[in-house]
């Protein structure tokens, strides 16, 4: 008979799981270790929900791939190497989820005329560039603006889209993200550049003269 | 360095190092050219503010349903796993 009942074994088990990096957790899982798995969950699961919740910019999609995706990396635990972060791993199979979720609405050539600046013939700019309102972060607290952010980035075609968040907003290096995308780094480079100038654009009404994008 | 190759150069380097030989050249251009240097500055801020937007944290149901799926994958054969888990779940 065990001296320790059921709930102080697991909350031993979650205890010794909390300390442990996330190869070990991944080696434990992969031998059957449940309260390992669960740990590592628990560690990922807000990163993943909030990454899938800026790629698929829809709460019902985020929640569905933040399920699929801890399915799916319990399912091929055992073809994960610990040759790469787990968060590479994690983002990729995120952002192959929101892939697949979401047709192409807008193809490739939407945004290739943001590979141009916008410079005329003469090497002059074709318009007066306004300065940008100063934007004090708080002011993003204020709904009008975040609806604004959320309708020009929803517009973004999501293979751009991805490469923004992960290079702009999670702050990955490009390699890292072209890792993480299985694509070139100059293909990288070449989104996040139509991305940024798209985002750009589309933010450029509000942020000069107050007045909202229009949708 | 023209207009041109400065978007170009802003675009893929928005934070470079300032005292490259390049940077250098690109400093130059934005003090002379207010277009470009207000250009640059409002990609900094397009950044600025998506890298500052908040993001929602794992709603509690969200959060148990997504423990439920897990329990019942953990119980389920790999062959059949993602599936079968996802239906019981829900």
């Amino acid at each position: 008979m065990t001296p320790f009942s059921d709930p102080i074994i697991k909350s031993l088990k979650a205890q010794e799981a909390h300390s442990k990096t996330d190869s070990q957790l991944i080696e434990a899982s992969k031998n059957g270790d449940k309260a390992a798995f669960t740990n590592l969950i628990r560690r990922y699961e807000n990163v993943v929900y909030r990454f899938a919740y800026k790629v698929c910019r829809n709460e019902q999609d985020a929640r569905e791939t933040l399920q699929d995706t801890f399915i799916s990396v319990y399912r091929n635990l055992g073809s994960f190497d610990g040759r790469s972060k787990i968060t590479t791993w994690l983002y990729r199979i995120v952002t192959n989820n929101c892939l697949m979720k979401r047709r192409r609405r807008t193809r490739d050539a939407l945004l290739e005329s943001y590979d141009e600046p916008p410079i005329g013939e003469d090497g002059k700019h074709r318009e007066h560039i306004l300065r940008w309102e100063e934007t004090p972060i708080d002011r993003l607290m204020r709904q009008e603006l975040r609806e604004v952010l959320d309708r020009a980035i929803a517009k973004l075609p999501v293979d751009y889209r991805v490469v923004f968040v992960l290079r702009d907003v999670e702050g990955k290096s490009t390699e890292e993200t072209a890792k993480i995308l299985k694509i070139s780094v100059e293909a990288t480079k070449s989104r996040l550049r139509r991305a940024r100038a798209f985002l750009r654009d589309q933010l450029e009404p509000y942020m000069t003269s107050h007045r909202e994008v229009n949708a | 360095m023209k207009c041109k190759q400065v978007y170009h150069y802003i675009c893929d380097n928005l934070d470079a190092d300032i005292d490259s030989p390049r940077c250098r050249q690109l400093k130059r251009h934005l003090e002379a050219c207010p277009d470009c240097a207000a250009y640059l500055d409002s990609l900094k801020k397009t950044v600025l503010l998506y890298k500052n937007l908040p993001a929602p944290t794992v709603p509690l149901s969200v959060h148990k349903q997504l423990f439920k799926a897990i329990n019942v994958a953990w119980t389920i054969p790999a062959a059949t796993r993602t599936h079968a888990a996802k239906r019981k779940a829900h």
